[in-house]
């Protein structure tokens, strides 16, 4: 596994506002999108882990959100499936989102009887899968 | 005058240290960074001794697969202009697999951004590598823009056996897997080629439209996704023929890349009348090439140990009088296409059709025959059993160009994205449509056929914000290869 920045801690101060909907002020690893097991394995969890922190846009201090503002960051940080993403949003406006494996764009090969081989291209990881999950390679 | 050269001298200095030295993916406009994240002796770090191969000098299995990656971010940086490095965190692993299915690799970008200020469309996703380019600065630094996962088992027992990963850079790559090009094709979507739409539900990702999407018009509908709502996108999602990318360069450059279109016509009887989805050859002539009209036959042969059946064309024709001079029906399976093609050609036919021997699409046929003349066709199962069971009543096809038309474009030549119906997730309207001809980077069914350029979806990248004056313009293709109203999976073998 590569060194990881932590980017977000880095941007923290400057940030209008970050949510963790339920991890810290740096982007976790998403967690798989199937039931294999993770190829590489996931970093260390933050020391922040749980903390769902409000910087102020204005001041750029840390304060507790109105209630008006935890429904909007609650409601534009969740997808139609329910599925919670993390959105990091700077004093200009600018939101940022880390995607996760759902949008995986995978090339699938499949070799028919016959020999030949076709090919095509689908989303996710677990779409992507065939129905075995692969042993670990040794490393 | 000393004092003020010594700097010069030194810049000058570090300048050519810096050419020397810089890494190959930052030659081009655009620095394409290759983040490797493979452990020790595995992925990128694989020891295994290799043969250089192809213009690949690696002589290790993990270094072939670095240089044939950053073969691919060379390719597009030379293409993109971007101030900010575009950091591809990639890596080998053993991906989930069968003996005769797997995923070869995939990528997705990793960050997406909206409500930049500088970006054209306020309001909308953009991958982070083109949101950096706006904002002229990493907006997340330190932080990968596309996350790159490629299968290190295939190849292996339990994975795709049969097959291997070419890494060489010429596109040679014959019965194997193409690493160059299939990483030319994740990386476009890692770059912006794709939609956050959900294309089942038609839903916008976080209640967004992403810059993709606003590109997207239904003719049918006479609308753009972005004024659609969820419903209406899921249907659009599966308007087969009639959802396509309506951006200005992409249209621009359509003439340059797409081929004319050819159908394959049923004329008569009128109850099977109409257009038939068609898989091209290799071998013989190019059927852009042919304009012909006649009557199909069913051939007769021996049923020996060429072929076992008398329909499948592997032996010569009990019946030739009755097959000169018309196109000639057969079935899929027991002996090459060429070998099909030649006993077809050999008995006066004038063309072939290869009928599907199962469900799927009419498939490409691989071979060579430097003496056929006709052209040689492929039709799904289900319409070869439509041809043969009307024979009696006689049936006549058509093959030729449609005069002013091209293929894998809409009414008014924007090209086709892809609509199958059902929709295939991850493969439904982020392609462009299998019917594009030549065949084209973008389509779901990655072509065997592929040189490493990236054609038409350069253009749909400028659309999409990565324009720039100083892009070179996008090098068309020098010939179709294949006809216009192919809807077929490309396969490379020349087995039956």
């Amino acid at each position: 596994m590569a060194y990881r920045i932590p980017m977000f801690r880095l941007l923290a101060p400057a940030a209008g506002l970050i949510l963790a909907a339920s991890a810290g002020l740096a982007f976790p690893a998403p967690p798989p999108a199937d039931s294999c097991p993770a190829i590489d394995p996931p970093e260390a969890a933050s020391p922040e882990r749980g903390i769902r922190v409000f910087v102020d846009p204005a001041t750029g201090q840390l304060r507790r959100p109105t209630s008006e503002e935890r429904q909007r960051i609650a409601l534009s940080s969740r997808d139609r499936s329910g599925k919670t993403y993390e959105v990091l949003v700077r004093p200009d406006g600018t939101r940022i989102v880390k995607l996760d494996e759902t949008f995986l764009m995978s090339v699938v090969a499949k070799v028919n009887p016959d020999g030949t081989t076709s090919y095509s291209c689908r989303k996710g990881r677990a779409a992507a899968a065939a129905e075995e999950c692969p042993a670990e390679d040794s490393q | 005058m000393t004092a003020r050269r010594l700097p010069a001298l030194a810049t000058l200095a570090l300048v050519l240290v810096l050419v020397v030295f810089a890494p190959a993916a930052a030659r081009g406009a655009a620095q394409i960074t290759i983040v490797n994240t493979d452990g020790p002796n595995e992925g990128f770090n694989d020891p295994t001794t290799a043969t250089p191969v192809g213009g690949n000098t690696g002589t290790t299995v993990g270094q072939q697969r670095l240089i044939a990656f950053e073969r691919a971010a060379e390719i597009w940086g030379e293409l993109l202009d971007t101030p900010v490095e575009i950091r591809v965190r990639a890596s080998f692993d053993p991906l989930p697999c069968t003996a005769d299915e797997g995923a070869l690799g995939g990528a997705f970008p990793d960050t997406v951004v909206s409500d930049l200020p500088d970006a054209p469309l306020a309001g909308a996703w953009y991958p982070s590598a083109l949101a950096n380019k706006f904002a002229g600065t990493d907006l997340v630094p330190g932080s990968d823009d596309i996350t790159a996962r490629f299968n290190s088992s295939v190849g292996q027992t339990g994975c795709l056996e049969s097959g291997s990963w070419y890494y060489g850079l010429d596109a040679q790559h014959g019965t194997g897997f193409d690493l160059v090009a299939v990483l030319l094709h994740e990386l476009g979507h890692g770059l912006g080629f794709l939609t956050l739409v959900d294309d089942s539900t038609g839903s916008e990702f976080l209640n967004q439209p992403d810059i993709f999407e606003s590109m997207i018009f239904d003719e049918t509908a006479g609308k753009h996704w972005t004024d659609m709502a969820a419903a209406e996108r899921a249907a659009s999602a599966i308007n087969t023929d009639h959802l396509v990318w309506d951006g200005p360069a992409t249209h621009a450059a359509v003439p340059q890349f797409m081929g004319p279109l050819v159908a394959l016509h049923v004329d008569s009887p009128s109850a099977i009348a109409g257009n038939l989805d068609f898989g091209t050859a290799v071998f013989g002539p190019d059927v852009s090439d042919v304009s012909l009209t006649g009557h199909v036959a069913a051939p007769i042969d021996a049923a020996d140990p060429a072929g076992p059946t008398t329909t499948d064309g592997c032996s010569a024709y009990t019946n030739a009088s009755a097959i000169a001079g018309r196109v000639a029906l057969v079935d899929r399976g027991e002996c090459t296409f060429v070998i099909k093609a030649t006993n077809a050609q050999s008995a006066g036919a004038i063309a072939v059709i290869v009928a599907n021997n199962a469900v799927g699409p009419p498939p490409g046929m691989d071979g060579t025959a430097p003496g056929l003349t006709i052209p040689v066709l492929s039709v799904t199962q289900s319409d070869g059993a439509a041809l043969r069971a009307n024979l009696d009543a006689g049936v006549v096809v058509s093959l030729g160009v449609i005069p002013g038309q091209l293929a894998g474009v809409g009414e008014l030549d924007r090209p086709l994205l892809y609509t199958p119906n059902p929709v295939e997730p991850g493969s439904s309207v982020s392609h462009w449509d299998t019917s594009a001809s030549p065949n084209l980077l973008m389509e779901p069914n990655l072509s065997g056929d592929l040189p490493h350029t990236v054609d038409l979806t350069l253009p749909l990248l400028h659309d999409i914000g990565w324009r720039s004056g100083s892009f070179p313009q996008p090098q068309p293709r020098e010939a179709p290869e294949k006809a216009g109203r192919e809807r077929a999976t490309r396969e490379v073998t020349d087995r039956p």
